[in-house]
């Protein structure tokens, strides 16, 4: 048995709990039941649906955020780290592990839905068990992926904001999940022009997103235990993630535009996430740049920070987009729309620069969260004040809805030089101590 | 014929600003135990956690045991064993449990954890505890279970970052004799702790370091022929011809202040040490003790925090 898992099991699965879970959820159940006993099987179902959800979803994903934070927080993580379990086994031991006692509830749960389910020919009980399945092991992955990153980072801001984009995702199913039984809640989804049941659609998009959410908690977790990898799965997850929500652009985009400027959006969130959610440090900027200097490229690529990796995947949109509104925008005759993507990650690219320039700062403090800072000074409140006295002074700021995209690419591109080169002139500075060391 | 179980070349570990490890190069020769001295803050915690591979250095080359540990962290640790200053163990879990689990994650074979967790609970002193929860122990149990977690693997090379931190007299006693007899048994130890006394019973080298260079890698009982070792003189009363006949053997030679004594480094092998005795006592020195100094940590450790830099 994978020791990962068993250790888990001797915590989280007592004789008592194995007794109790099953005798509070027939108690629960039968209050419903025993209300309406003609409608027995909606309320059982129901019922079954709601405690997954309660249990599975949000307890068990507490639990799987938790199996890492709980072991850095008592200090036995080192212990872990330290195993020889590869990171695919420690990575499922913990996942099925630490929701174990969820996962035992869940079985119950999906029983009673098998059991409500027995003669009613309409309820596609098997796509609904996969979603709830899949929709809880992509909670669980992108958690424990969210915690780790969280923990190598010792940063509270990344784990909640990791929670917190965790949530649509929870609300979502648990809101598809519950109504799924009620009238019109077979009405189709269209994606890329095509309709699809929504329950089916939904299952198996969830299992998609778990295979996602797994593989991420994978590749965390080979950082964690120091198995060297290039970071190409997160802007790969990005570009994904862009490619999927552009099947719901409505027309008259094409399936490619809605790729290209929802793959844009997308890349540029993930680099707004990988900021805060990634750890940079001097140390390990500097790790790359010696990698460099030595031309050990593999190296080197593996010290590459997440946000400079989705930033480039936003590049290639950003360009590509460009293109596609610049064509646009010749048949429309309006002017300089196309420059508006540029503008945009040259605006992510400025705020890396802010990340990078406190990030090398001689004693670093809350580098993330005095990045916000600076951020929400430059982008909102300072431009916000300015406004009230002079706009062309504001656009200087934010330029977006200013200023045309070509206007606004230009002051966003001032913005970039003037931050890499405070960043720079960091840099320069730290080698000399460094060198002087 | 030993050879080395722990290679370090050009290590270089770097803080924010601060450069933690210069260079570091060293070897441990297989079944040594080597003292990890130093200064607060001169690296030994950096040290043994980028030889255990729980961090990555800027630069440089660590293997255990022949296996590179930045390039195959999961292979190396089923060599090494490592007790961080800093540990914690599971409190919901007995004793067994969690020895059972440190064999498990460190690739014990399966049908043998059992067996592996009592021989090493014995062997710590905690046969009678094994169905404690790891909660209730106390602090000098708790430091037990955990060496026991790190050494139930039998591993190579067994670092220990102050294993006897917070433990008392009698404990510590029973650690010292726990590490000769894992050195008995073939293992190598790196052993760090500000407890020099503590060090002194059990390590055959030690290893200095300041500032995050080595300043002095040595042996401490020398036993092979070859290896230097400290002879002192002393006579009844002083005489001017001690000097002269200790430097006609080719010796570099301290004298006593009241020349009634000196001590040596010594090369030659027990022949030639007898013979240099006896070419005293023929010369009609009245010699009262000739013998071999033994320099204890302590003073190895200070004497190499005064030489110069």
């Amino acid at each position: 048995m994978n020791p990962e898992l068993r250790r888990n099991l001797w915590i989280e699965l007592s004789v008592g709990r194995l007794i109790a879970v099953p005798a509070i959820f027939a108690m629960v159940a039968a209050i419903f039941v025993l209300r309406e006993p003609g409608q027995w099987r909606t309320a059982l179902f129901t019922t079954a649906v709601a405690v997954f959800v309660v249990l599975v979803h949000f307890l068990g994903t507490r639990n799987a955020a938790e199996s890492v934070t709980e072991e850095v927080r008592d200090r036995t993580w080192d212990w872990q780290r330290l195993s020889s379990l590869g990171p695919w086994r420690m990575t499922w031991g913990k996942l099925a592990g630490a929701p174990a006692f969820s996962w035992y509830a869940g079985a119950i749960c999906i029983a009673a839905i098998v059991i409500a389910s027995l003669g009613a020919a309409t309820k596609p009980t098997g796509w609904i068990i996969l979603l709830m399945v899949g929709s809880a092991l992509a909670m669980h992955g992108s958690a424990l992926a969210v915690s780790l990153q969280a923990s190598r980072k010792a940063s509270r801001l990344g784990h909640r904001m990791g929670i917190v984009l965790l949530l649509p995702l929870a609300i979502g199913s648990a809101v598809l999940l519950v109504n799924s039984q009620k009238p019109g809640a077979g009405a189709p989804t269209a994606w890329f022009g095509t309709s699809y049941e929504t329950i089916p659609f939904a299952a198996v998009s969830a299992v998609v997103f778990a295979a996602w959410g797994v593989f991420g908690a994978y590749r965390e977790m080979c950082r964690e235990l120091s198995v060297r990898t290039i970071p190409w799965a997160f802007p790969a997850f990005s570009a994904f993630l862009g490619a999927w929500l552009a099947g719901f652009a409505s027309p008259p985009a094409t399936a490619l535009e809605g790729t290209i400027l929802v793959g844009l959006i997308a890349s540029v969130c993930a680099t707004y996430y990988a900021i805060f959610a990634d750890l940079t440090t001097a140390v390990s900027l500097r790790r790359l740049a010696l990698h460099a200097r030595a031309r050990q490229w593999r190296r080197a690529a593996e010290e590459v920070p997440l946000w400079a990796a989705t930033l480039a995947v936003a590049c290639v949109f950003a360009f590509a987009a460009a293109v596609l509104l610049d064509r646009k925008a010749q048949a429309a005759g309006t002017a300089w729309i196309g420059l508006y993507p540029v503008a945009i990650v040259l605006l992510a690219a400025r705020d890396c620069g802010l990340l990078v320039f406190l990030a090398l700062a001689a004693k670093p403090k809350r580098v993330d969260g005095t990045t916000l800072l600076y951020m929400v000074l430059l982008s909102g409140l300072i431009p916000g004040v300015l406004q009230a006295f002079s706009e062309p002074l504001a656009a200087v700021f934010m330029p977006l809805g200013r200023l045309n995209g070509g206007q606004a690419a230009m002051v966003f591109a001032a913005h970039v030089i003037l931050v890499w080169g405070a960043a720079a002139w960091r840099w320069r500075h730290l080698q000399r101590a460094y060198d002087g060391a | 014929m030993t050879h080395p179980i722990a290679r370090i070349a050009g290590l270089r570990f770097e803080y924010p600003g601060v450069r933690a490890l210069h260079d570091v190069g060293f070897q441990l020769e297989a079944g040594t135990v080597t003292a990890l001295v130093g200064p607060n803050g001169a690296g030994k915690s950096t040290l043994m956690r980028c030889l255990a591979g729980l961090e990555t250095p800027a630069l440089g080359e660590v293997e255990v045991d022949g296996i590179d540990v930045i390039e195959e962290p999961r292979q190396a640790h089923r060599r090494l064993g490592y007790l961080s200053d800093f540990f914690g163990v599971y409190d919901t879990l007995t004793v067994r449990q969690c020895l059972m689990h440190a064999a498990a994650i460190h690739g014990v074979e399966p049908g043998t954890l059992e067996a592996e967790a009592d021989r090493t609970a014995r062997l710590l002193g905690l046969g009678d505890r094994l169905e404690a929860r790891g909660g209730t122990l106390s602090r000098g149990l708790r430091q037990r279970l955990a060496i026991g977690q790190a050494i139930i693997h039998n591993p190579r090379l067994l670092l220990l970052d102050e294993p006897a931190a917070g433990l008392d007299p009698e404990a510590r006693h029973a650690l010292a004799g726990l590490f000769r007899a894992l050195q008995a048994s073939g293992m190598t130890l790196l052993v760090s702790s500000h407890i020099l006394a503590e060090l002194d019973q059990y390590s055959t080298h030690m290893l200095v370091l300041r500032e995050g260079r080595v300043v002095e890698q040595r042996e401490l009982r020398p036993t092979a022929a070859g290896s230097v070792r400290r002879l002192s003189v002393r006579l009844a009363a002083p005489d001017a011809r001690l000097g002269a006949l200790l430097a006609a053997a080719g010796q570099a030679v301290a004298l006593t202040p009241a020349g009634d004594g000196a001590t040596f480094d010594w090369t030659g092998d027990e022949a030639a040490r007898a013979a240099l005795l006896r070419s005293l006592v023929e010369s009609g020195l009245a010699v009262t003790a000739f013998a071999e100094e033994h320099e204890n940590l302590n003073e190895s450790y200070l004497r190499t925090l005064e030489s110069p830099r």
